[in-house]
């Protein structure tokens, strides 16, 4: 049914068939696919986002994955060893998080929205105890930069490229560590610092088939678990065997 | 081809996890090592976390364990009396590694101290293979007359709780095979590892037992320790992943049957020096990872 919607908005924004579209607002978005599903083949994927805007103004558009809690270490030199010595915790940061602008950053000017709504990584909410507030900084941008070095956090804007006037898309790599959960999309439309719309839409990343068998059996059933991995694993060493004294 | 493990949460390339498991089941097939040493760094290399390593490591053990024991319980080169005694350290052991651990994993310190340990083991083990081999010819006479004569020394022959090993022909304090089953049941939990490489030196020269018994009871109670591991490893840290675990197992078989081969085609004093000089390099490998400025000193984990 979602795909079909998009269909028509596609269809509709191509041929402009109607000025003012849907009735629904001034900006919408929808996803070619609302589920990324993890199956034992599972190497990544594309977000694929779709959307119209009727009246004119900036586009934005953020992923905010599921949140956890995080502490940084660092390392320090302690008798000739690097171990970690100092460790800062933050309160629920999105395991993934991208974002994708209609213009480049540098020409923006609307610190205000963009702060209030997280867009960007600079504009993400990183609390710290209060504590740990002198050392934060270092920790802050280690945090992030740990996060792009396993491609979860973007290294800048991704493009929203406009098919017409009213119509765009924006597409986003979802690489194969990306967690489990359920994903925001939320799309800004903005005039300066001014917003004028939002839309919303829901992701759903999950494990499919054999590997979210495993992976549920495990979380539930833990202790089973192990024993059927110890079984298995008594099963194969016999088998091994098996092999072995046959020539 | 992309593989996704469902407890790690990260794709990795099938083949890598299956040459890994071929080149470790190759070295125990040629040298009748378990292994572990090699796979559980590799592992953390190929960025799989260090718990699911370790996890998936005692899980990996079992398999191994199983089809290197089946053939000495057959031959009846299990002393099984010892084995069960060996097996009571080995659980408590294997119960507070895990607790350690998790104490390790809160602190933020199990990356360095797997590699610690494994500095210390390595180096330690691979220091004595070398030097032993290097020196063998000479040594050849006064090792084994050594292990004839053989009677334990000072306080560890006054330890109570006295028991006869028909087996092994000894009667030595329960307490020591308890202690060394205990140590291993700590290397299992904490390092992923059967230990075997420091359980059967100490079962030989400690316990003084012959060299086939100790090769094969050590594999024995590998078994039942490694189980243990395996399942608490599974119910306390969620860090097994079964899908590694058949890909290293199943590279093993493959890797263990060329191995056995090559064992035939090359001289045991050749084998020992080529298994110490690689000890030795894994050893220093992990060593300059601890003594040198890392690229990135910053490191995040995350709490689910």
């Amino acid at each position: 049914m979602r795909i079909l919607w998009c269909g028509l908005i596609l269809f509709m924004g191509l041929f402009s068939l109607s000025e003012e579209g849907r009735a629904d607002g001034p900006i919408d978005i929808d996803l070619a696919l609302n589920h990324i599903d993890v199956t034992t083949g599972f190497d990544g994927a594309y977000l694929i986002i779709y959307g119209s805007r009727h009246t004119p103004g900036d586009v934005a558009i953020t992923v905010t994955g599921p949140q956890a809690d995080m502490t940084v270490r660092k390392k320090n030199q302690v008798a000739g060893v690097w171990l970690n010595t100092q460790a800062v915790t933050f309160k629920q940061i999105p395991r993934y998080y991208s974002y994708a602008l209609s213009h480049s950053e540098e020409e923006q000017n609307n610190a205000g929205i963009f702060e209030k709504y997280n867009v960007g990584v600079q504009n993400l909410k990183i609390d710290v105890k209060e504590e740990d507030a002198d050392m934060s900084p270092d920790f802050k941008n280690a945090l992030v930069r740990n996060k792009q070095e396993e491609s979860l956090f973007p290294l800048k804007a991704h493009p929203v490229s406009f098919i017409n006037d009213n119509l765009f898309k924006v597409q986003l790599y979802i690489p194969s560590n990306v967690p489990i959960g359920d994903y925001t999309v939320r799309a800004l439309l903005y005039d300066g610092d001014t917003l004028l719309e939002m839309d919303k839409e829901i992701l759903h990343v999950q494990q499919l088939g054999l590997s979210a068998t495993i992976y549920q059996f495990s979380q539930k059933y833990s202790f089973y678990y192990g024993i059927v991995c110890v079984l298995i694993a008594l099963l194969m060493g016999w088998l091994i065997n098996l092999i072995r004294n046959k020539p | 081809m992309p593989i996704y493990l469902p407890i790690a949460e990260i794709s990795v390339p099938a083949e890598t996890i299956l040459l890994l498991g071929i080149i470790v089941g190759f070295l125990s097939g040629l040298f009748g090592v378990g292994g572990g040493f090699l796979t559980t760094p590799f592992l953390i290399f190929l960025g799989i976390p260090p718990a699911v390593a370790v996890g998936t490591q005692a899980n990996q053990l079992v398999a191994s364990g199983m089809s290197g024991a089946y053939g000495h319980l057959k031959r009846g080169n299990v002393d099984l009396k010892i084995g069960l005694v060996m097996l009571c350290g080995g659980f408590l052991g294997s119960f507070i590694g895990i607790g350690i651990f998790r104490i390790l994993k809160y602190l933020g310190q199990v990356d360095f101290a797997i590699s610690l340990l494994y500095v210390v083991l390595l180096g330690g083990i691979g220091t004595l293979m070398l030097t032993e081999t290097l020196f063998s010819s000479m040594k050849k006479k006064t090792v084994k007359s050594e292990f004839n004569s053989y009677k334990m020394s000072g306080w560890l022959a006054s330890l109570p709780y006295k028991m006869r090993f028909p087996r092994s022909k000894l009667y030595i304090s329960a307490l020591v095979p308890a202690g060394i089953g205990f140590v291993g049941g700590l290397l299992a939990s904490i390092l992923g590892i059967g230990g075997g490489f420091l359980i059967v030196p100490a079962m030989i020269y400690i316990l003084g037992m012959p060299t086939i018994l100790a090769a094969g009871t050590s594999l024995f109670q590998i078994i039942f320790i490694t189980a243990a591991a395996t399942i608490m490893h599974a119910t306390f840290n969620n860090t097994v992943d079964i899908i590694l675990a058949l890909m290293l197992i199943t590279g093993g078989v493959i890797g263990s049957q060329i191995g056995v081969i090559f064992a035939k085609a090359i001289k045991p004093a050749h084998a020992r020096f080529i298994l110490a000089i690689l000890v030795l390099a894994v050893s220093i490998r992990l060593s300059l990872q601890l003594l040198l400025e890392p690229v990135e000193l910053f490191s995040t984990v995350i709490w689910s």
